[in-house]
Order: C-alpha cells, then sequence, then structure tokens
C-alpha cells in the first residue's frame, strides 16, 4: 500500500508584502504515484499551495512533509510547469529542456543526459524541433517543451500550476492525454492545481476543493473511471455529474 | 524595390538618403551664396579633406585611438557595476543616486580637472571618453538583471539554483540585449568625450585640429573633421549593431515596421 507522500498540516501562509493571508488551516494528504488536483475560486491561493511544496517559500504556520522530511527549501526530486510556458528565448528547444541537469549535478554524463531529453521530447511529438528556438514553436508546443523540462530529472513529483490554461480546446485535451500516457508510464506523484474542473476529473483520482481566500480544503472528492481514461469519459454521465458537483461546491464557496 | 534582399536594401536606403542630404546641401550652398567661411559646401570639405588629407588622417587615428580605450573601459566597468547593482537591491539603492549625480556633470567641467591630475594629452582624452560612456552601460545592463520575469527565476529556484546559478543562466543572458543596446549609444558617446577633450586640453587629435583650424578661419577644414568624425562613429556603431545582431538575434524577431 502506497504511503502518504505529502502531508501537508494545517498550514497558513501570509504575505508580508501586503499583509495578505493567502491560505489557512490548511490540510492535504496525498499518496505516491497519485494524481490530484486543486480546484477553487480564483485567487483562493491555490498558487501559494504550489509553491510552498515546492520549497519556493515557507509557510508561516504548520509544516509541509515530503516523504516524512520536511520540506524548508527546494527540492531537487520536484518538477514544476506552468502556465506560461517560460522557456528561455537564447537556448533552442533541447537546451531548455536540458537546464535541470545543469542545476541539479548529477552524476550522468552529458550524453546520456541529452538522450533522456531527446526521448523525452519525441514521446510529446517534438522530436523534429529539437533545434528550434520557442519562439518558433507554437504555444502548444512550448508548453510540450513546458512539461519535458519538468520531467527531464525525473522528479518524483511533478507539481502543474495551471499548465494547460493558455491553450486553445482541442490543443488542451491532446495534452491532457500526453500527460496522462507519462504519468502511467512512470507513476511521478501528481499536483495539478487547475481551474478547468473537465481537467480535473479526467485526469486526477483526488480533487481537492479549495475555498475563497484564505484558502483551505473544503471538500475531497475520488474519482473512480479507471485508467487508462477515453476522453470518451467526458462526455458519460458520470463525469458530467461529477463536474456539475465541482461547479456547485466551488460557486458555494465563492459568496 | 521590392525584389531587394534585406542586405541590399541596408545599404541601398542609406546611399539614397544620404545623397539626397548632400545634394540639398550643395544646392542651398549654391542658390543662397552661402559663404564658404560660414558654411562650406559639401564639395569644399570634399577639397579640404584632399589638401589635408595627411592630417585628417594621422587626428582620426588620435582620436579613435583614445575613445577606443576609454569605451573599453567603460565597458569592463560599466559591466561589472551594472552587474553588481543588479545583483543586490541594497547596491543599487545605495550606488544609484551616487550614479546619476556623476552622470549630471557636464563632462566638459571634469577635463580641466583631468588636465591638473594628468596634464595635456592622451590621459584626459580617454578618461572623458570613459566617463561619458560609461553610465549607459550600467543604466541598461542594471535594467537587464531588474527586468528578469520571476517565473524564469522560479524554475531555477524550485531545482534549488543559487545566485550565481540564477545570474548566469537567466540574468547575464536575459541582460545581453540591453547590454548590446547600450553600446551603440556608448560608442557614440565615447566620441563625443574624446573630442570635448582634445578641444579643450590636447596636442592633436580631431577635436584638437578643428580648434586650430578655426583659429586660421580654415572653416570647410573644421566641417572635414566633423564629417571625419561622423565616419569614424558611423563606422564603430556599424560595428557594434553587427555584434549586437550576432549575439541577441533571439531578442530581434518583431516585425513591426517592415
Amino acid at each position: 500500500m502506497a504511503h502518504e507522500f505529502i502531508e501537508i498540516n494545517d498550514v497558513s501562509v501570509n504575505y508580508e508584502i501586503n499583509n495578505l493571508l493567502a491560505v489557512s488551516g490548511l490540510d492535504m494528504k496525498i499518496k505516491s504515484g497519485s494524481f490530484s488536483a486543486v480546484v477553487g475560486p480564483s485567487g483562493c491561493g491555490k498558487s501559494t499551495l504550489m509553491k510552498i511544496l515546492s520549497g519556493l517559500i515557507k509557510p508561516t504556520t504548520g509544516n509541509v512533509k515530503i516523504n516524512n522530511s520536511e520540506v524548508t527549501g527546494p527540492q531537487n526530486f520536484v518538477g514544476m510547469a506552468f502556465q506560461n510556458p517560460v522557456m528561455m528565448p537564447w537556448r533552442k528547444t533541447l537546451e531548455n529542456v536540458l537546464i535541470p541537469f545543469e542545476i541539479l549535478k548529477q552524476n550522468k554524463s552529458k550524453k546520456e543526459n541529452i538522450e533522456e531529453a531527446i526521448k523525452l521530447l519525441k514521446i510529446v511529438g517534438l522530436g523534429d524541433f529539437i533545434d528550434s528556438y520557442p519562439w518558433q514553436l507554437s504555444g502548444g508546443m512550448q508548453q510540450r517543451a513546458s512539461l519535458c523540462r519538468a520531467l527531464v530529472h525525473k522528479p518524483k513529483l511533478l507539481v502543474l500550476d495551471e499548465p494547460f490554461a493558455a491553450l486553445d480546446a482541442f490543443t488542451r485535451e491532446e495534452l491532457w492525454c500526453v500527460l496522462r500516457d507519462l504519468w502511467i508510464d512512470h507513476k511521478f506523484t501528481t499536483l495539478l492545481v487547475t481551474h478547468d474542473l473537465r481537467e480535473a476529473a479526467f485526469l486526477a483520482d483526488k480533487i481537492f476543493v479549495m475555498s475563497a481566500r484564505p484558502g483551505k480544503i473544503t471538500n475531497v472528492h475520488n474519482v473512480n473511471f479507471k485508467h487508462k481514461r477515453d476522453l470518451k469519459i467526458t462526455y458519460s454521465e458520470k463525469f458530467v455529474k461529477l463536474t456539475q458537483n465541482l461547479r456547485k461546491e466551488i460557486s458555494n464557496n465563492r459568496s | 524595390m521590392k525584389n531587394l534582399s534585406q542586405s541590399q536594401k541596408q545599404i541601398y536606403y542609406p546611399t539614397i538618403y544620404m545623397i539626397i542630404f548632400f545634394l540639398f546641401w550643395e544646392i542651398s550652398c549654391f542658390i543662397f551664396k552661402i559663404p564658404v567661411y560660414f558654411l562650406p559646401s559639401p564639395i569644399d570639405i570634399i577639397d579640404a579633406f584632399r589638401e589635408f588629407s595627411e592630417a585628417i588622417i594621422e587626428n582620426s587615428i588620435q582620436t579613435f585611438y583614445t575613445t577606443f580605450v576609454g569605451f573599453g573601459m567603460a565597458i569592463i566597468f560599466g559591466l561589472m557595476i551594472g552587474i553588481l547593482i543588479g545583483w543586490s537591491n541594497n547596491i543599487y539603492a545605495g550606488l544609484y543616486p551616487i550614479m546619476v549625480g556623476f552622470n549630471s556633470i557636464p563632462k566638459v567641467a571634469v577635463v580641466p580637472i583631468l588636465v591638473l591630475w594628468f596634464g595635456i594629452g592622451d590621459v584626459p582624452a580617454v578618461l572623458t571618453a570613459f566617463l561619458i560612456s560609461f553610465f549607459p552601460i550600467v543604466v541598461n545592463v542594471a535594467t537587464g538583471l531588474a527586468t528578469i520575469e520571476p517565473e524564469l527565476e522560479d524554475v531555477l529556484r524550485a531545482l534549488g539554483a543559487n545566485r550565481y546559478q540564477i545570474m548566469t543562466k537567466v540574468g547575464i543572458p536575459r541582460s545581453l540585449p540591453y547590454f548590446f543596446g547600450s553600446l551603440k549609444i556608448a560608442i557614440t558617446l565615447a566620441f563625443v568625450g574624446s573630442v570635448i577633450s582634445e578641444t579643450v586640453a590636447a596636442n592633436s587629435g580631431i577635436g584638437h585640429m578643428m580648434l586650430t583650424a578655426q583659429s586660421n578661419f580654415e572653416v570647410p577644414l573644421v566641417f572635414a573633421g566633423l564629417v571625419a568624425l561622423a565616419i569614424e562613429g558611423i563606422g564603430m556603431y556599424a560595428i557594434m549593431a553587427l555584434i549586437e545582431k550576432k549575439f541577441t538575434f533571439w531578442a530581434h524577431r518583431s516585425q513591426f515596421g517592415s
């Protein structure tokens, strides 16, 4: 049985700059190898949650444990991708994907790293674009590259902050499937922060619903569709009902 | 002229515009009968170039030499202080007002002090060129570092990157377009600095030559000096622009104006 990989215990975060209480009384438990999604009204502190998990900011009170050790700073086993692909325009796509290796000194040869990166780029369908600059790629392609950069160092935890929000509906669904396949093959623990309820229901095993600011978890849904899921399930009655429930909860949380 | 390549256009249009400019000048001098001692026509200036070619070349090389040394110093110190300022908010807050103060001082006023310290000659010219061209480099490098996208920083920080790594992987490449952009401004300013110093205190250089020509009422030679300076300026500017294009092509992809 999988143990609790992430434990967030009664965490609150207060931003000193504008004295803003972003999250308060936040409790979450996430199992190793699971796929969780966090949904909630806008400005509910989802991005704050993501930053405390990756060690970019420290909780004001409470603590975060990953693998039974408290998070005190950035972790080398975390991969992150954002809504904005944030590629470096002076580097080719492959060089962008290789960045994690340059920061994390690993005992692998450069050649192995490059092979790993190319393999990943091929999986997401960018095999022909490794020598292109990111600004020569479309938004969806850049986001694929960003996903590769987040995964290339084989992180145990993948944290995604609305990675597909800026894409058109077709590209978004295509990338859902790319992420689904990568997750099924590698089983990295994934936390997806999203506004898109269909996205959460399609990809995740567990959906956490957050309240308006200061954010805390108000409900947890277990999603029982079996893997690997087909896009068709998004039209099934059970799926639609789940997303409708989520929508209702979030709109209740807003008021 | 749609069938010209991009590089042909870069020669074609400037040439046309320059010919129009000089034609306009020549014709105006002829029609309004402007005396040579007031505004020499381009042909008078060409004559002066022929007559004084040796002096012009010699002094041009001298001015180029002092400008280039001063400009080189400005690059080295400008980069260093720019990175220092961009590195830390405290250093930025502390140094910036001092720098603005220094830059507000008219460099002409500094030349006599430099002469007092170093005597008449190359050193004041080099230092004036340095002082005048150093500020834009500092400001631009610091601006480039200050405007890094926080997300880009987060990507690296989440992997455990330290400040040094963020600086070398993101900060410096990101501010290169600003740096190279500032070089174009700095090189032309450096010429101004050298010539200012030469007109006040030097025994050679274009500035000194122009001052001597002026006191001898050789007005075409004064203008020939200006043209020689302009040519050197354009040449160095073009070289800086080429370097900029080579290193920061990724920042120049807008289609605006085409």
